[in-house]
């Protein structure tokens, strides 16, 4: 594209913040597929990376502490980025806290959340090295959707497999990706052989981000020129989300504040990751220190009541063995309207930060989060996705909790999308039939126990030493 | 330059005693000891140790099938020059 047909915001960034150079401890921790014996092999059409090269690099880049962005990305991000930044006055006043809130808002793009700076950067990548369909599985609908309409942009075929209690919330969800030109499927779906397992065992399954994938990861097998893309957990998802931190320490710097917290909700870790990461940075290189609060899902608390162990990251079994904070990949969250937050795990990154006591984990149930939600939709205008409405209940813990007679507290809160497509959800919760939603037990202890026992199943060749 | 390779992969990539000492023709692929995490590592260690650039065309199953076949792939590619530099 011509560039001087592309007005680009000064304070739109031009490299992404890469932690793996400060951190290198971060780099993912993985064990061989060989520990799985026969298992170990999986059929398929023989690619050897389903990332391109150029992208599956930055996932393991510990030497460059800034990874410049492509220009083709960057006038991309500049149909809407940079995002705004705000203080969040009203709320302030409705809390009655001694704080001084900000929030940076993700919403405001076509798709309606941050997925879309991965979903360019991927489409980007993945068109340049030759591959024409990319294939999907999303919980929400709002990676399905940023990919759906990344994939039209640089004209690539998409196909997403949509977790079916979600879609069903929110049918409008499949329409977007339709009208961008994507093939939707609801999964648990008859058309893969992971699909028809999971159908077979309950015809009522609600599906999970893990069986969505494993579909997504079964189809692309079938076809040498599709490739799978994920929206979340990958180190290099993490990174392109950086640019929600980089232009929020500069908007911040921008008003004379310094966050002492910075709060996200935990999916896998991207929106997480995105708006915490270059605060990491920025915190070493000021000789600051600021608290991260990752809120993730009392129905799926991988971070609060996960193990730290290796696991696989779809119900295929194709993925590599990676160690996170897990509920194990059979582990069926109630359906809850933040499917963003329903995946097993989270990913490398935000696990090794949770191991490692950087990330401060929260669990927040259904009802509180609709309750903060409808508060921040009230106080400053805008209706948070139920994924970001746990961000905002777990923000309104956090300064709770601060003391009077301290300084004010300034917390920086991550609304990652809208909640314009959840309307159903806010309006049954305002008719009062929303309940708290918490971990289904017995599933949630056959999980683990399934988990502890692969990890002791790959452990064994190593202890017959 | 088989020795080099197959000990960077026997000490990074094969975790199960019962499948060392690796030999130069044993599958990687099959084996599991290649996944899309280890590969990555080990094309990182192939352009440092080789001074060689690898782009998605070169990660072709046929170049990654064993020690054997990687050291084929790495003569094809720039005859003479890795083992004159490093051999």
């Amino acid at each position: 594209m011509d560039d001087t047909r592309v007005l680009r915001d000064p304070q739109l960034p031009t490299h992404w913040f890469n932690i793996l150079h400060d951190r290198p401890q971060y780099v993912t921790s993985a064990v061989s597929r060989s520990r799985l014996g026969a298992d170990a092999i999986t059929a398929g059409h023989g690619a050897l990376l389903q990332q391109p090269l150029a992208l599956a690099r930055q996932s393991l880049n510990t030497a460059d502490r800034f990874i410049p962005i492509p220009d083709e990305v960057l006038d991309l991000y500049a149909q809407y980025r940079p995002t705004p930044l705000r203080r969040a006055a009203r709320l302030e006043e409705r809390l009655g806290a001694n704080v001084r809130i900000y929030y940076k808002y993700e919403g405001a793009n076509l798709t309606g959340s941050h997925k879309l700076n991965t979903a360019f950067a991927q489409a980007y990548y993945y068109s340049r090295a030759g591959v024409k369909h990319l294939v999907t599985g999303t919980a929400a609908g709002q990676w399905g959707t940023a990919l759906a309409y990344a994939c039209q942009v640089m004209n690539l075929g998409c196909t997403v497999f949509m977790v079916r209690s979600t879609l069903r919330q929110k049918p409008i969800r499949g329409d977007m990706m339709r009208l961008f030109g994507a093939v939707v499927h609801e999964s648990p779906s008859d058309l893969t052989e992971v699909g028809r397992r999971v159908l077979k065992e309950n015809p009522a399954a609600t599906g999970t981000q893990s069986v969505a994938n494993g579909e997504a990861l079964e189809l692309v097998e079938e076809d040498s020129e599709s490739r799978f893309a994920v929206g979340s957990g990958e180190n290099s998802v993490l990174l392109h989300q950086t640019v929600i931190g980089r232009e929020a320490v500069s908007q911040m710097a921008l008003l004379g504040e310094f966050p002492d917290c910075v709060i996200a909700s935990m999916g896998a870790g991207s929106n997480f990751g995105g708006i915490a990461l270059p605060f990491l940075g920025a915190a070493k290189d000021s000789g600051r220190s600021v608290r991260l609060v990752a809120v993730e899902s009392a129905a799926c608390p991988k971070l609060t009541r996960g193990r730290y162990l290796y696991d696989l990251s779809d119900a295929l079994g194709t993925s590599p063995i990676t160690k996170v904070y897990s509920l194990g990949s059979t582990y069926v969250p109630p359906p809850v309207y933040a499917g963003g937050l329903r995946h097993h795990s989270a990913g490398p990154l935000a696990s090794a930060m949770r191991a490692d006591g950087t990330l401060e984990p929260m669990d927040i149930d259904q009802l509180t989060s609709f309750r903060a939600g409808m508060l921040f939709c009230e106080a400053e205008g805008i209706l948070p996705a139920p994924e970001s409405a746990h961000a905002v209940a777990g923000m309104i813990d956090v300064v709770s909790a601060h003391p009077r007679q301290e300084p004010p507290l300034v917390v920086l809160v991550n609304i990652s999308g809208h909640g314009l497509l959840d309307l159903g959800a806010y309006s049954r919760f305002a008719a009062g039939e929303i309940e708290p939603v918490t971990a289904d037990e017995d599933s949630l202890s056959l999980s683990l126990s399934a988990l502890e026992e692969f990890n002791q199943r790959i452990a064994e060749p190593a202890e017959a030493t | 330059m088989e020795t080099v390779i197959n000990d960077y992969i026997s000490r990074e990539f094969v975790q199960d005693p019962a499948l060392l000492p690796l030999a130069d023709d044993a599958s990687l692929l099959d084996s599991g000891i290649l996944d899309s995490l280890s590969l990555l590592r080990l094309v990182v260690f192939l352009e440092e140790r080789f001074g060689i650039t690898m782009g998605d065309a070169d990660l072709l199953p046929e170049n990654f099938a064993s020690v054997n076949a990687i050291c084929a792939y790495l003569r094809a590619r720039e005859p003479g020059k890795q083992e004159a530099t490093h051999g």
